[in-house]
């Protein structure tokens, strides 16, 4: 998979669908293309973030010690999954384990360079900010359908 | 050391300044002869006294006096000479005075300057001396920047003044002197007259000058103060930049400057018109000789040859008179000096000086108790830290110190550590007073490490071993014979002893064997070095640091062979772990993809590639073989479409400049170039390109790394034509270039790399996630396990990574790696308390669990098993020990 492709590829990811080709190349080029055979853990939760990984092809685990959940995300020319993307938005350690199942294509992002393209396109960084905003929706953490089940569940207990 | 810089002077040249003296005192008779003989080559045989009739002859060298009671004494009568030859032997007289003055005034110079280099070395000595025997305490108001600039610069005078405190006084006076009799002697008149205004001269121009010497101290002390201030700044570089202090910092400098700049020119203004009064004094006086001693041989009451022997003497007085002034200004200027700097040295609670080389190091017994009996300590502002505060030791017992810094605990491991004083109780070792016993026992008692142990420049070997030089080398063997048997040597210790240091030979080894642990004696050292690193886990890196080192054929044969066995021993773990992929190996016939198309080209290593590498490139065989292969338009096209993208990316971004540093293969100057030439030329246009842009698009194809950047500009056949290439390149190239390139082979160790590049012989591929830190545990692995078979490998290869330099206060290394250091230098060295003062804090937890449970189990199975006391900042640490005390406002709990 060459360069282009690759631009082409992560512009597709809902985090960076709003951030214009340009950026998107420059990221890219500063990114480095790693594999990884199947059972390769590719970060630890609780390791310092070295940037997140784009699953070019490939299946790899997502798994969190705290709630023992298992995730699984995979990667193709049809679509590609991301891992690691908000512990490098906070430059925060990894939140979870991520260890690959099959042979991993993988790009991992520079976050630093990822952080300075933001920083110096408000209009980039605002479409990240609703592609982060409609994930926590997805997710279920500030959803209104949530927090009424939430509250259904607690009237119930009494 | 003496208040009164004469009297220090004085103790300490005595015997040299007298017979300078005395070699001045010999010097007056040439010197006062010389004056005379211009007078007597004028009269007698120019002016022909004496030889007013044909033939007659006068004596020469005539040594007959007339002494007072004997009347006339005739040694020698003297040649008879007539008036040519007396010419002629006086004016060789004449030039063999001259020769004399000369001499003597050489030797004078010569003894005078080597008395002031002793007295300078003498008085920095003592100086640092006395920096190394204040009080901790004595540190809190010393800025470091100006004890090194008064140590360094501010006693500089004091070596050219020590030679002249006494000879120049007496050596101008005389001269001033002999010169003012000589003139009494001519004329009685002209002689007052002469001495009048010299009067003037020495009485005013002192006086004017003590202005100067005010603004003088003024200056000194803004210099020193600037001094501390830049000092300052360096340290807390990090600091500054944290909080943008620099213009801060510029405006402290700039406000510095003006005032040391408004003292400075005022210094000036008044030296030039102290300088100018002089000059018109000193001038005034050969006015009058012309003027009144012109009259006077006009109307003959003078003859000519005397007046020109006054103006000549004259010539000589104003000299000596002026140097004289000056002397007083650089007695005065020293002596200011001298005392501002040894107030500031000045301390009642200084510890014992140093020992003697050889003196026998005393023993505190095996198994001492320490006790803390009602101590209470004070902070500088008066805060109690602790609280009549009594803790018994016995031997062996360890100790968690627990409670926080703030509660206490820290506060205890420093009071221990001698850092900080007991206003009231006692810290007794054995019965003794902890801060009374030499330093060379406290630490055998007790052995300190804080959270930051300092580094000093010099090998990670030589920050180990610090805590371990003690002994005091002989600088002669046991039987008294010098150690090192050179002139050059036994003239370096003489003078030594003569500036008054002590005889410590920095080259001598100054490891106490006895204080070694836990393998004791000279053989002990190495193995000792090991255990110890191990212990605080930093084997490894240590290794690490060796591996990145390049070593000489000079080295030895141990190293690279051993290396070139692991080369395979490495394939072979690699493949074991199904990762044989992640060395590309350096194929004589393969194209090596992880590698530049000039390294593939090159297919060697320079060693030096800024230097070389260009050197190679311009060479007229480099491109010859190229266009012979057919490369250059392949090359040509390869990098100009690299470039094209590689602008075409970076345009995109033209917004955010910070992303330039991504660009590792062009610099932001050469941008605009390439967009010129890219517009000039096109992809496959390499034969209509000027040569400028043919070697500026080749040159950047040399830098391509498909795997790195993806962009698909290399394919098969271009690869199979490089290494095509690359033996055209090997086959014909000339002896000047192969000297600069060491060719890959399998079988050859490369003195041009790194022990890690020979041991690897290939490239990482960084297609594979955590590539480097996977090679770097594979070789780790593979070297470890070379080392139980190959002891002498393992010592080389430590040696090497403990020659590593750590840098000024071990900025090189990381600040894990100091403290780790700090450790290691601690527990290399025999004492029968161990104090950690928080010396994990900040450390990882788990590597903090790692080194405590080492560090303890390392110190219980010593023979001695000593004491240990540590602050801890985690307390989940504290049930490894046998006894917890918590701390808390200054109490145990």
């Amino acid at each position: 998979m060459l360069f282009r492709d690759e631009v082409e590829l992560i512009g597709k990811l809902p985090l960076l669908s709003g951030v214009d080709p340009s950026r998107l190349r420059m990221l890219c080029f500063a990114s480095d293309r790693e594999t990884f055979a199947p059972g390769d853990v590719i970060f630890r939760e609780g390791e310092a973030n070295e940037g997140a990984y784009v699953i070019l092809s490939g299946e790899v685990d997502v798994h969190k010690a705290s709630d023992g959940s298992h995730v699984i995300k995979r990667g193709s020319e049809a679509g590609v999954a991301i891992v690691g993307q908000s512990s490098m938005i906070e430059d925060a350690p990894y939140a979870a384990t991520v260890t690959a199942r099959t042979e991993i294509e993988a790009l991992r992002l520079n976050s630093r360079c990822f952080m300075k393209l933001m920083a110096s396109c408000p209009k980039s960084s605002e479409k990240i900010m609703r592609a982060l905003g409609a994930q926590l929706n997805a997710n279920g953490v500030i959803s209104p359908g949530a927090a009424s089940d939430y509250f259904d569940q607690i009237r119930k207990a009494h | 050391m003496d208040p009164k810089l004469f009297r220090y002077i004085w103790a300490y040249t005595r015997r040299e300044q007298i017979a300078i003296m005395l070699i001045v005192l010999v010097s007056m008779i040439p010197y006062y002869m010389a004056f005379d003989l211009p007078k007597a080559i004028v009269n007698q045989p120019i002016q022909g006294h004496g030889f007013e009739t044909p033939g007659a002859t006068l004596p020469f060298l005539d040594l007959s006096f007339s002494l007072p009671g004997l009347g006339p004494v005739t040694f020698f009568d003297g040649f008879q000479l007539d008036r040519l030859e007396t010419l002629a032997a006086l004016s060789v007289a004449f030039l063999a005075m001259v020769i004399v003055n000369g001499l003597f005034k050489l030797t004078i110079n010569t003894r005078k300057g080597r008395l002031g280099e002793r007295l300078l070395r003498r008085i920095r000595y003592d100086l640092v001396d006395r920096i190394l025997r204040f009080p901790n305490a004595r540190f809190k108001q010393i800025k470091a920047g100006e004890v090194s600039s008064m140590v360094k610069d501010e006693l500089e005078p004091l070596g050219g003044f020590a030679g002249d405190a006494f000879v120049q006084p007496a050596l101008l006076g005389g001269q001033a002197l002999t010169a003012m009799l000589f003139i009494f002697v001519q004329h009685f008149w002209l002689g007052m007259m002469a001495a009048g205004m010299a009067a003037i001269q020495v009485l005013i121009i002192p006086r004017m000058r003590r202005a100067l010497i005010v603004l003088g101290r003024e200056r000194q002390v803004t210099a020193r103060e600037l001094a501390g201030r830049v000092a300052e700044i360096v340290d807390n570089i990090e600091t500054v930049h944290a909080n943008d202090g620099g213009n801060w910092e510029r405006a402290d400098i700039v406000s510095r400057l003006a005032r040391i700049f408004s003292i400075r020119y005022e210094l000036y203004q008044r030296k030039f018109m102290v300088k100018f009064l002089n000059n018109l004094i000193s001038q005034i006086t050969p006015f009058l000789f012309y003027a009144i001693g012109g009259y006077l041989t006009i109307t003959d009451r003078l003859n000519v040859g005397q007046l020109v022997a006054v103006i000549n003497a004259y010539k000589e007085l104003p000299g000596p008179l002026k140097e004289l002034i000056d002397w007083d200004l650089a007695r005065q200027d020293t002596q200011m000096r001298y005392e501002q700097v040894v107030e500031r040295f000045e301390d009642e609670n200084m510890a014992e000086p140093a020992p003697e080389p050889g003196e026998e190091l005393c023993t505190l017994p095996p198994a001492p108790v320490l006790e803390v009996a009602h101590v209470t300590v004070k902070s500088d502002m008066g805060a109690v830290l602790l609280n009549d505060f009594s803790l018994e030791i016995p031997p062996g017992r360890t100790v968690a110190l627990t409670g926080g810094s703030l509660g206490g605990s820290s506060v205890l491991a420093e009071l221990l550590g001698r850092i900080l004083t007991p206003s009231k109780g006692r810290v007794t070792v054995d019965g003794h007073d902890l801060f009374r016993l030499p330093e060379s026992l406290a630490t055998q008692a007790i052995g300190y490490v804080g959270a930051n142990p300092a580094m000093f420049s010099g090998t990670i070997l030589d920050n180990i071993c610090y805590g371990l030089r003690h002994r005091i080398p002989l600088i002669t063997h046991e039987d008294g014979s010098p150690r090192v048997d050179t002139n050059h040597n036994q003239w370096h210790w003489r003078e030594t002893a003569r500036a008054g240091n002590p005889l410590f030979d920095v080259d001598g080894d100054w490891i106490d064997y006895n204080a070694l642990q836990p393998v004791s004696g000279p053989e002990g050292l190495l193995p000792s070095i090991a255990t110890v690193l191990e212990v605080v886990e930093l084997s490894q890196e240590v290794l690490m640091l060796a591996l990145k080192e390049r070593i000489g054929p000079e080295a030895g044969t141990i190293l690279p062979e051993g290396v070139l066995a692991l080369r395979t021993v490495l394939r072979e773990h690699l493949s074991a772990q199904r990762l044989e992929g992640l060395v590309l190996p350096f194929e004589p016939d393969q194209f090596n993809i992880q590698t530049t198309i000039g390294e593939n080209l090159l297919f060697g290593v320079t060693g030096d590639p800024q230097n070389r590498l260009p050197r190679i490139v311009r060479h007229p065989f480099f491109a010859r073989t190229l266009i012979s292969q057919g490369l250059d338009a392949e090359l040509f096209a390869l990098g100009w479409n690299f470039a094209r993208i590689t602008l075409d990316v970076f345009n995109g971004v033209a917004d955010t400049p910070e992303v330039l540093q991504w660009l590792t293969y062009m610099t932001p100057e050469e941008m605009p170039a390439f967009e010129k030439t890219l517009a000039r030329t096109t992809a496959d246009g390499a034969e209509s390109a000027t040569l400028d842009d043919r070697v500026r698009l080749i040159r950047l194809a040399f830098a391509y790394v498909e795997p790195t950047y993806r962009f698909g500009l290399l394919d098969d056949r271009l690869r199979a034509q490089v290494v095509a290439c690359r033996h055209k390149l090997h086959a014909n190239m000339p002896e000047e270039l192969r000297a600069l390139v060491e060719r890959y082979e399998p079988e050859r160790y490369l003195f041009n790399a790194s022990l890690m590049e020979n041991i690897l012989f290939g490239k990482i591929n960084r297609r594979y996630g955590h590539a480097e830190e996977r090679v770097q545990q594979a070789v780790l692995a593979v070297l470890n396990r070379a080392f139980e078979t190959d002891p002498e490998m393992r010592d080389q290869m430590m040696g090497l990574g403990l020659a590593q330099e750590v840098g000024p206060g071990g900025r090189r290394i990381t600040r894990l790696q100091r403290s780790k250091i700090g450790l290691a230098r601690l527990l290399i060295r025999n004492a029968r308390f161990y104090v950690l003062n928080e010396a994990l804090a900040g450390l990882d937890p788990a590597l903090q669990q790692r080194l405590v449970n080492n560090i303890l189990e390392y110190l219980h199975h010593l023979p001695q098993k000593p004491g240990v006391i540590w602050a801890l900042t985690n307390t989940t640490f504290a049930r490894q020990f046998s006894e917890v005390v918590e701390i808390r406002d200054g109490h145990a709990h």
